[in-house]
């Protein structure tokens, strides 16, 4: 049992640490997470009696840490650092070794039990074959998982890791971290641990505390404090949070910092579906376009998107056919904007009446784009009447393009035209039929 | 690999220091026997012998020492022999603190130069020998309590002005040591200006050297330098685990400050009382733990002990030498220690360490 | 844990208890004073005692060779320091085997001196410290001749004499002695002008050094009827800047030189004395009154401490002497 009550770190007159609270019992795994110079080594530091808090205490089983023994705390808790410099060249067992220092008396060598236990313990983090070598022969990664077997090998009932996992590859850290969270469950022991990888701390943690400025923003079960507004909160990232089906864990995916476009620009309708139109709402967003969208799914990738990059949908239920509802729904959204564009979506009978909204579109007035990317016979799952009805919106001028990039270019020069032009769209829409059609010239202005 | 190797290696490696020692002792009784033999008396090894059998109760029965000239035991007994032993006690003193001040300070240029302590063995030494003062107290002369003292008073100004609260950054420490050094180096060169015909005395007590040493100087130092060393040896476990790091070592159950304060004040009081015996001898105390760690590696429990031994047999023979090697140029003229173990020394730690360069990081 | 400083505290203070004990039971072992012939006091007030004649004698500095020489003491010395020179050319000696030298009187060969089994060793103070007491330790008898003054040398004098059994001779070189100086005495009492004099110790180029009142040098200038220009500092010898030598305008300038006297002095002949910058403004490089004299006469503080007021007397006073 670990509690931390009320403390305070300083580095001077610097507060680092505000009124940090937590309680640990056994078999927890908690992740410190936050933004760097958030307070997460100190917080370490204190526990681990580097750094005497100017304010508040840490019990151990009911012992104030500070008034005991480092031996005795050696003996039941361990730190691996954020980073060891050891000059002398030890061999990494040497230093594994030196981990059963706790244990042993001051003029006891070390006795066949103590090799075991550090040889287990090289075992179970993948050193014990360069046992002999000298440790700062080792790379990174490698001298990092010594000194994790060190600490293991001090057979510690509480962990403290400082982003354990900075310089090992990928097998590695699943592998440290499936040993600590086994230690965790078995051997009921605590970890604490500090984490950058929020989804390593998702994967792992049962319980995780955030914190932001040296203080605690929020605490709790791991799936609770990891959510997207936390993490907007703590570290200024727009992340999506969702439950990963296969590892039963949360996962987050983190996107740029959103930059607001300076000048806002017309609203684009979108008609999209199967995640061909979620780069497009971005994109759309960013250059400060309004975006709006439908008829899209609830199950549907490009919904999900939407929500949460809070672009507006007209939904309809998972697995129905596009309804009468939804249907007039879309083409008032249509109506509000000023241009359409339809992706490289596949048609089945579920959304045909997309592509009928389309060309509604075309009769309201409003210039539609087509993003040709993927050939309509690849993507046509109506036995042709997308096609057919694709052809349509052709002849009755929609512009098509052949990619994303093209449609941006293209929108960037209509825009100066419809600021322009405020009446007779279709003129303008002959203007950019791109087969040469008759223009009209000297509208632009 | 195979596994058991592993351990069977570590367990042979860790009893190997065991015979290291016991070699290292043979060699250093060989040493001390061969450098009874070198002088500039010619007295012969059979005479020698029975001089020293003479001294050892239960012996001197059997020997008939009636050929052997009064004057040739004292060479023996009170000339030679006080110095070989001297050189026993300061070799080991010297090596064995090196080994000390490396492992706090985890720096290969610690040493008790570094920190002030020999300078301030050689302000109290200077001191004596300006004023002339020539009284002495339980048979040691004034100008060796004057280099202990100043010896000890260094060490604690500096603790004591690179301490921060209740912890000694290391960094300071040795910043700290250094100032100091300076200041008391030039207290010494101000005594020097001021000193007329004690200069020379100074100037040669400030090289180094055993040429009129004294049984009752020896037993003076001897029991601090004992007790020192072997405190030290206790303590070599805690040496291995502060080379992991200040914090590493706290967190793996060790009394950083206390254990640094115990052994910068043994250490210090055992260079004071060496350097108080024998003036100012460099490249020991640094070189010397520099050497064997080459040979031995870093495990402070080995090294220790085979530092000491080697310091010992170090310093005996340069001793010898400093006796003789002028001898072909004048025959009475003895060279100050001091630059016998750098002209010995250096060369010796360059081969050594061309041929273990990259298995070697510190 | 304050039981810990005070169990160390303990530990320490029995270790040097043991410590003492070994050696005054080494003390102990050198076994009561036989019976004494001779008792000496010499000039660190230590009491030594001879019960014999002494018949091998190590000489440890030029001036007690001097002395011991002077008293005809030759067949007796068996050792002498490599600076001896005077009276004779002990290096020959010494290159032909007739002679032993134990090394500079700095710094001498410990074992040599044991080698030689001497009954009685003479050295001076100073530097020679450690030797004294090592030596002293080893169960030797030293006598150390530590004058400042003539009369203290003439008293070493005695004191050797009365050593070595050669006291008549003693009290003759003695008498001798101040005789002449009292002769310089009378012939200069009527003297109104006393020359100022420089005594140069050394020179070189970032220093200069002089003796004042208290230096050995003082004392044959003033008998010899000269006035040091120092005599106003009370030290020995000290380093002095050039401009004051030059403030006070010496009338003689002596220089300690090789080839007793008659060779250029040490550091640069004649010439160079008179081309340093400013010096031709001191009257006694107006006048060439530049003395080379022998550097061993005029320092050491032996039986010629009569020849150096003589040669003094002769470079202040040319009409007189």
């Amino acid at each position: 049992m670990l509690n931390v009550d009320g403390v305070e770190c300083r580095y001077g007159s610097l507060k680092v640490l505000d009124d940090v609270s937590l309680s640990v019992k056994e078999g927890d795994f908690v992740g410190i997470l936050g933004p760097n110079g958030s307070g997460k080594s100190t917080l370490l530091k204190s526990i681990s009696r580097t750094l005497k808090p100017y304010r508040g205490t840490i019990l151990l089983n009911k012992d104030d840490i500070y008034t005991l023994k480092s031996v005795e705390v050696a003996k039941q808790m361990a730190i691996v650092p954020q980073e060891s410099s050891i000059g002398f060249s030890f061999a990494a067992l040497d230093v594994v070794l030196m981990g059963r220092n706790p244990h042993m008396s001051r003029f006891q060598m070390e006795s066949g039990k103590d090799m075991a236990i550090a040889k287990k313990a090289m075992t179970m983090t993948n050193t014990w074959q360069f046992a002999e070598r000298p440790i700062n022969e080792l790379s990174g990664g490698e001298k990092q998982r010594v000194i994790i077997a060190r600490a293991l090998a001090q057979e510690p009932k509480i962990l403290l890791l400082d982003e354990p996992l900075t310089h090992l590859d990928i097998v590695n850290q699943l592998e440290i971290m499936d040993l600590v969270k086994d230690l965790c469950v078995k051997e009921k022991m605590i970890v604490l641990a500090v984490f950058h990888d929020l989804n390593l701390a998702a994967r792992y943690c049962t319980s995780a505390i955030m914190l932001k400025d040296g203080k605690i923003f929020s605490a709790g079960n791991i799936a609770d404090i990891l959510t997207s507004e936390n993490i907007k909160s703590v570290f200024n990232v727009y992340a999506i949070v969702k439950k990963h089906l296969v590892t039963n864990s949360v996962f987050v995916i983190p996107m740029s910092p959103h930059k607001p476009h300076l000048t806002t620009r017309c609203a684009v309708h979108l008609i999209c579906g199967a995640g061909t139109g979620t780069a497009l709402m971005r994109i759309l967003l960013e250059e400060g376009y309004t975006v709006t969208a439908g008829v899209l799914n609830v199950l549907d990738t490009d919904f999900e998107t939407a929500e949460f990059l809070k672009i507006p949908v007209t939904t309809e239920a998972p697995f129905s056919p596009i309804t009468e509802l939804s249907y007039k729904a879309n083409i008032d959204m249509i109506r509000k904007a000023s241009i359409v564009v339809l992706t490289s979506v596949p048609f089945g009978h579920g959304n045909i009446q997309n592509l009928k909204a389309a060309k509604q579109a075309l009769d309201i007035g409003v210039p539609t784009f087509v993003i040709d990317e993927v050939p309509i016979d690849e993507r046509d799952f109506t036995h042709g009447i997308a096609k057919a009805l694709l052809m349509e919106l052709k002849n009755r001028g929609a512009s098509f393009v052949k990619s994303t990039n093209e449609l941006l270019s293209l929108l960037s020069v209509s825009q100066e035209k419809l600021s322009q032009i405020t009446e007779n769209p279709k003129k303008v829409l002959n203007h950019l039929k791109p087969e040469g059609k008759h223009q009209v010239g000297t509208a632009e202005g | 690999m195979n596994e058991d190797n592993v351990e069977t290696s570590y367990f042979r490696r860790t009893s190997r220091w065991k015979s290291s020692v016991i070699l290292l002792i043979i060699a250093l009784v060989a040493t001390v026997i061969v450098s009874l033999n070198v002088g500039y008396a010619q007295i012969s090894f059979g005479n020698i012998l029975a001089i020293l059998g003479k001294q050892i109760p239960f012996l001197n029965g059997f020997i008939d020492s009636s050929f052997i000239e009064p004057k040739d035991a004292l060479i023996i007994l009170q000339i030679r022999l006080p110095r070989i032993i001297a050189g026993v006690i300061v070799g080991s003193a010297l090596a064995a603190s090196g080994v000390v001040y490396q492992g706090v300070f985890k720096n290969p240029m610690a040493d008790s130069y570094i920190l002030g302590v020999s300078a301030g063995a050689a302000v109290g030494a200077s001191f004596a020998i300006l004023f002339g003062i020539g009284f002495s107290f339980l048979g040691l002369r004034f100008v060796q309590i004057a280099a202990f003292m100043g010896a000890l008073l260094a060490i604690f100004i500096v603790y004591n002005i690179s301490r921060v609260g209740t912890r000694v950054p290391i960094t300071n420490l040795l910043l700290c040591g250094i100032a100091v050094n300076f200041f008391l180096y030039s207290v010494v060169a101000l005594m020097e200006v001021i000193a007329g015909n004690e200069l020379k005395g100074i100037v040669l007590w400030l090289m180094g050297g055993f040429s009129s040493v004294l049984w009752s100087d020896i037993w003076a130092v001897v029991p601090f330098i004992v007790f020192g060393i072997a405190v030290s040896f206790l303590y070599a476990r805690d040496l291995n685990l502060l080379a992991l790091g200040e914090d590493t070592a706290q967190h793996l159950g060790v009394r950083v400050e206390r254990v640094k304060q115990v052994l910068l004040v043994l250490a210090s009081m055992v260079t004071g009382a060496a350097v108080s015996l024998s003036g100012l001898v460099g490249f020991v105390g640094l070189m010397v733990p520099h050497i064997t760690r080459l040979v031995i590696g870093p495990d402070h429990r080995i090294l220790l002990p085979t530092s000491t031994i080697v310091g010992a047999i170090f310093l005996v023979i340069c001793d010898a030498i400093a006796r003789v090697i002028a001898t072909p140029f004048a025959s009475t003229l003895e060279l100050p220690m001091g630059i016998i173990t750098m002209f010995a020394g250096a060369p010796f730690f360059i081969i050594l360490f061309r041929k273990k360069k990259e298995s070697y990081s510190l | 844990m304050k039981t810990k400083y005070i169990a160390a505290a303990i530990v320490v203070i029995a270790l040097i208890a043991t410590g003492s004990f070994i050696y005054l039971y080494y003390q102990g072992q050198a076994g009561s004073l036989p019976e004494t012939l001779i008792n000496l006091v010499d000039d660190t007030g230590y009491k030594t005692s001879l019960d014999a004649l002494p018949n091998r004698i190590i000489s440890l500095a030029p001036s007690t060779t001097e002395i011991l020489f002077a008293l005809g003491l030759d067949k007796k010395v068996v050792a002498v320091s490599d600076y001896d020179n005077y009276p004779y050319n002990f290096t020959a000696w010494i290159a032909a085997g007739n002679m032993t030298s134990i090394g500079a009187f700095d710094n001498p060969n410990m074992e040599a001196i044991a080698s030689l089994d001497p009954d009685l060793i003479l050295t001076t103070a100073g530097v020679q410290a450690p030797t004294i007491d090592s030596l002293r330790n080893l169960g030797y008898k030293v006598l150390v001749l530590n004058p400042t003054n003539i009369s203290g040398v003439l008293q070493n004098i005695d004191l050797v004499g009365n050593a070595t059994g050669k006291n008549a001779e003693a009290a003759a070189l003695v008498k001798s002695i101040q005789s002449r100086i009292e002769a310089v005495a009378n012939k200069l009492a009527d003297v109104e002008t006393k020359p100022k004099v420089y005594y140069e110790v050394w020179y070189d180029s970032t220093s200069l050094w002089s003796a004042g009142s208290k230096a050995w040098q003082n004392e044959l200038i003033e008998k010899a009827g000269g006035v040091n220009i120092f005599v106003d500092q009370n030290v020995d010898y000290f380093q002095a800047s050039a401009e004051a030598v030059i403030e006070r305008s010496p009338d003689v300038i002596l220089l300690p030189s090789q080839g007793m006297g008659f060779g250029d002095p040490f550091w640069g002949n004649l010439d160079d004395v008179r081309a340093r910058p400013g010096w031709n403004s001191i009257s006694a490089v107006q006048n060439n009154r530049l003395c080379q004299v022998d550097s061993d006469t005029i320092s050491r503080a032996g039986p010629r401490v009569a020849d150096a007021v003589e040669e003094l007397a002769r470079f202040f006073h040319p009409e007189l002497f």
